[in-house]
């Protein structure tokens, strides 16, 4: 398909649909039709970019910040990258290094960035509520791009774009293994997922099982292999050592053996079931290298998602004509 | 020094028996309550105050109160905090240790009686520190701070988690009859919590604490109060186990006192939704659960006093993501009303019982010869008109404070007059200093 041809299919596709929503912050506030159209668009997008094109200029003349307190690589390379490809300018700004070790607050780093007329501000931070609370103070539409414990919505939307490729509309039966407790994409999925419908399952130790989650309507084991029959996905969480998750469980060695997904234990899924993972992945620690290199494997996939779901997020945000309410008048 | 005659108001007075509330009126003289009787004929008294249709109650004492100074004197002064008291009808206010420097020795204790009595607005009591520099290492001098004025001693188990020091921290205040006040939280349990853990934290994703944070160390203690019982008072009771310990401790006759503020009396963690940083408190706003039986100790008295906790900060303290935001609310002018509409309104608590905790119950913790209304007694008075509706606003404090949750809420009952030493500190609602 000529890439003229999928610029005609994304504006058909998008019509005069916009957004519920004017920013990005928990798939939450997302609506079953708002999760459609970013999927769809995204559906194109991936055309679009396989397809070797690439660049458009659906974006032009728009001004993209990736505004990153925390590390990152690949969020934020496929952030910056899929505003590149819609034709956008993009800069990228370290928080810790350009304000904050001057003693500014966070929230008068947004303001000072937002004086740039951005037409999206793209946050990711250490701290759970960051976008949530900036989203006040600026007047550029914000796109969560992971905050704290608390959410990571694109993760999300691009791991159920992944599934939509494998099951279509399918109400899936979906287990989550491990980490729940400091995992801002597990924050995401299961808002996004109880919004669908899936029956959702939990294996992990005690110890990182969040607080209430059967009020997202999840079922918690603590044995994977009670867990597995009858799933069509299992997830597996990485645990976040970094965020200081290592303390709860005794070793890596005995985590591993207790919740690394094996062939073994893939193979209690149901028949064409699969096997995801937000990566990095730690080899024979969440998933063992047979299972990673398996068909039914699809962690590969999830990544080549990440750029389509994140052009279809910046340009329906960048694009909606229902402007937030410019809190400097 | 001006005579005051204070007319048809509604006496209230825990401490008389037969005759808790009526309506009489009450003459000042010297400072001191001279009279208590319907009808009193004074016509030469150089004040009349009208109070017909309002209530006339020994002045309040808030028993928890950040001063901020000496040390932080942008947060909060001695004399910002003595006027947001008084208007709030507060007429003694107890001053926490955590200052800069530390209220851990007699200079320091001396300083902030000197600085209270020099503003002259309300009395201004201090507590001292259970340890140097609150520091949780070494005793403080504490006799020589209780034969200064220190009121109590606290033991502040964010820096004393370990028994062994809350052990000889027991003992040597019993040997000079010290008072020890405690904030019941074990540090290592804590963590880094910014708040309670459950539901609201989950869908946040942030660190909570457990109830039993608290409560253990209610637990621990009881315990040790078994083998030296020594006057213990446990401040801002946040749990609903906690008030079922406390209960039974009570029952059994340990010296134990308590309180809880207004603020775990009618909030839930559900004020943090939304990331609001001026619902971050310590210790954490908990369940309705919890709240619910807070409000049910405070009824049948295992609570004994209500205390603000307040806790000014800049601005820019809760302007910051949650997790960094500082803890504690803004509270001195608004503890009467939020425990009047939350006790007294909604939950029918009668009128003596709810001043009770508000007056003498703090004042026999403290060993203090304030809030009563009794004739001879020194003339600390609070008229207030409890069917005065307004809106809290945080702009019109008189505390440096601006952090506060109740900001917007409606509520009825507001100071009007507030008598301090015989002197009004409050006319008509307006400071008179």
């Amino acid at each position: 398909m000529t890439s003229a041809k999928l610029l005609s299919d994304l504006k058909k596709a998008r019509q005069a649909k916009n957004l519920s929503v004017l920013d990005l912050i928990s798939t939450e506030n997302l609506t079953l039709n708002d999760v459609e159209l970013l999927l769809n668009l995204a559906g194109i997008f991936k055309k679009f970019v396989e397809g070797g094109a690439k660049k458009c200029d659906l974006l032009k003349g728009k001004t993209i910040i990736n505004f990153f307190n925390e590390n990152s690589t690949r969020t934020r390379s496929s952030f910056e990258l899929a505003g590149k490809h819609l034709g956008a300018d993009v800069i990228n700004l370290a928080g810790s290094v350009s304000s904050g070790k001057k003693g500014e607050t966070l929230g008068d780093s947004a303001r000072t960035l937002d004086a740039l007329n951005a037409d999206i501000l793209i946050i990711r931070d250490a701290n759970s509520g960051a976008p949530f609370q900036l989203a006040s103070l600026i007047r550029a539409p914000i796109v969560n791009a992971g905050d704290g414990w608390h959410e990571h919505p694109t993760q999300a939307l691009l791991e159920l774009l992944t599934l939509r490729e494998r099951f279509g509309n399918k109400k899936l039966t979906y287990l989550f293994v491990g980490d729940a407790l400091h995992s801002r994409v597990f924050g995401s999925q299961v808002r996004l997922y109880q919004k669908l419908g899936f029956e959702i399952r939990l294996a992990a130790p005690a110890t990182l099982i969040p607080k209430g989650i059967e009020n997202w309507g999840v079922k918690v084991f603590y044995k994977i292999e009670d867990a597995l029959p009858g799933c069509d996905a299992v997830h597996a969480i990485r645990l976040q050592t970094e965020r200081a998750a290592g303390k709860f469980v005794a070793t890596g060695r005995e985590y591993s053996k207790n919740y690394c997904i094996n062939p073994a234990r893939m193979a209690l899924l149901n028949k064409g079931g699969v096997v995801l993972h937000a990566g990095p992945v730690i080899r024979e620690f969440d998933l063992r290298t047979e299972v990673l290199e398996s068909p039914n494997c699809l962690v590969q996939q999830m990544v080549e998602n990440g750029l389509p779901i994140r052009m279809a997020t910046e340009w329906l945000i960048a694009t909606n004509p229902k402007q937030k309410a410019n809190p400097w008048k | 020094m001006k005579t005051i005659l204070i007319k048809n108001g509604q006496v209230i007075n825990p401490e008389n028996r037969r005759n808790p509330v009526r309506v009489a009126d009450i003459f000042i003289r010297d400072g001191k309550i001279a009279k208590i009787k319907q009808n009193l004929d004074r016509p030469g008294a150089d004040i009349v105050v009208n109070a017909k249709g309002k209530l006339v109650t020994a002045g309040l004492i808030d028993m928890h109160v950040h001063l901020r100074e000496p040390g932080r004197e942008d947060k909060e002064t001695i004399e910002t905090a003595s006027r947001a008291a008084a208007l709030g009808g507060i007429t003694t206010i107890l001053g926490m240790p955590n200052t800069n420097p530390t209220i851990d020795n007699q200079t320091a204790v001396k300083f902030v009686l000197e600085k209270g009595r020099e503003v002259g607005i309300v009395n201004v009591l201090t507590a001292g520190s259970l340890t140097k520099h609150m520091e949780g290492k070494e005793l403080a001098e504490i006799w020589e701070m209780r034969e200064t004025g220190a009121s109590m001693i606290i033991d502040d188990c964010a820096e004393t988690s370990g028994m062994g020091l809350r052990r000889l921290a027991l003992e040597y205040c019993k040997t000079f009859n010290m008072p020890i006040l405690t904030h019941p939280e074990d540090a290592d349990l804590k963590d880094d919590a910014v708040m309670n853990e459950g539901w609201i934290s989950t869908q946040l994703g942030l660190p909570g604490s457990p109830a039993a944070t608290e409560a253990l160390v209610v637990a621990r203690t009881i315990e040790l109060l078994r083998e030296t019982p020594t006057p213990y008072h446990f401040t801002h009771i946040s749990t609903g186990r906690s008030v079922d310990l406390i209960r039974a401790a009570k029952a059994e006759g340990l010296p134990i006192t308590a309180d809880t503020t207004a603020h775990h009396l009618t909030l839930t963690d559900e004020a943090c939704a939304n990331y609001n940083t001026h619902a971050k408190v310590d210790p954490a706003l908990r369940t309705e659960t919890d709240r619910q039986k807070l409000i049910a100790g405070v009824l049948d008295g295992t609570l004994d006093a209500i205390v603000s906790d307040h806790a000014p900060h800049l601005l820019v303290e809760k302007f910051v993501p949650f997790a960094e935001a500082a803890v504690g609310i803004t509270g001195l002018e608004t503890l009467f009303a939020l425990t009047f509409n939350e006790l007294v309104k909604k939950h029918k608590m009668p009128l003596p019982d709810f001043f009770a905790k508000l007056t003498v119950n703090p004042a026999r913790i403290l060993r203090s010869d304030r809030g009563r209304l009794a004739e001879g007694s020194t003339a600390d008075i609070t008229i207030i008109d409890p069917s005065e509706e307004w809106k809290i606003d945080k702009n019109k404090f008189a505390s440096k404070g601006r952090n506060t949750p109740f900001h917007g809420w409606n509520v009825a009952g507001r100071t009007t007059d507030t008598i301090v030493g015989g002197e009004f500190a409050v006319r008509k609602g307006k400071l008179q200093k």
